[in-house]
């Protein structure tokens, strides 16, 4: 068999502290999941808040226009 | 030779079955990692990143291939992204240097300080070079010569033909030899 050059027969070994890292990567996947889940959860609430606010804005917007427009007194003269 | 690993009790996300998985190819996947970013932090780095992600999408491994070479392909893809990240540092002045360890070669301790001397500088020049190369140059020519990876292995790896394999590793050499001084390296390579 041909030997190999030192060169490129070099290998690192895993020391403990990784070994034991990569046994944890279940419970990190894990942690990922629900960091994952709260953030998705998070984004939904704060996108209906947005909505919410924005609709309510525009419906006040909209009490507000007719209020300053010609209609605002509409009737308001008549006499039975 | 190496336990057969429990494809389906993987996937069921097993514990046992993970820790032989981890067993198995921990030291393939950190060395891996090691020669394609010539950093040991980014290495253990890209290595937890590499078994989080085996554990994450074991469900989407089909068996269409042997699991090692799913392994080595995400090995592949986790240190590209670590590449490019480290491209990116680089545009901003940070450099990932060079390991001392990859450089310090347990394997060769010559009892005379001026030919480790020698060695040390032989090494460094090399690894330089190796760092040189276009990113699938890079990873071929790792594979087939520091990582025993025949040329079928690194094709199935990186999605590539046999054809091309062998291009990329004659042009990765055609590349070390034009950027290598030393003769010694030149013969090696």
């Amino acid at each position: 068999m041909e030997m190999k050059h030192h060169l490129f027969n070099h290998r690192i070994e895993v020391n403990a502290s990784l070994h034991e890292k990569l046994l944890k990567s279940p419970i990190h996947a894990q942690k990922e999941k629900i960091r994952l889940y709260t953030l998705s959860i998070l984004s939904c609430v704060i996108l209906a808040l947005n909505v919410y606010y924005f609709m309510a804005s525009q419906e006040k917007m909209t009490e507000n226009q007719i209020l300053e427009s010609q209609y605002a007194n509409f009737g308001s003269d008549l006499s039975i | 030779m190496a336990e057969e690993i429990d494809i389906i009790a993987l996937q069921r996300g097993d514990m046992l079955a993970f820790e032989q998985l981890v067993h198995q190819y921990e030291k393939k996947v950190l060395n891996m990692c090691w020669y394609l970013l010539h950093n040991r932090e980014e290495a253990e780095d890209a290595t937890q990143d590499v078994f989080l992600s085996i554990y994450q999408s074991m469900h989407q491994f089909k068996g269409d291939s042997q699991l090692s070479t799913w392994i080595h392909r995400i090995t592949l893809n986790k240190s590209l992204e670590y590449l490019r990240r480290a491209k990116r540092k680089k545009r901003f002045g940070i450099k990932v240097p060079i390991d001392d360890a990859l450089i310090l070669n347990k394997n060769y301790l010559s009892p005379n300080p001026e030919e480790s001397y020698m060695e040390r500088e032989r090494t460094m020049q090399f690894f330089q070079a190796v760092q040189k190369l276009s990113e699938n140059q890079r990873i071929a020519y790792t594979l087939h010569h520091l990582e025993d990876f025949s040329y079928k292995e690194i094709g199935a790896s990186m999605n590539l033909s046999l054809s091309a394999v062998e291009s990329l590793i004659f042009r990765a050499k055609q590349q070390l030899i034009l950027q290598l001084k030393d003769p010694i390296l030149k013969n090696i390579i």
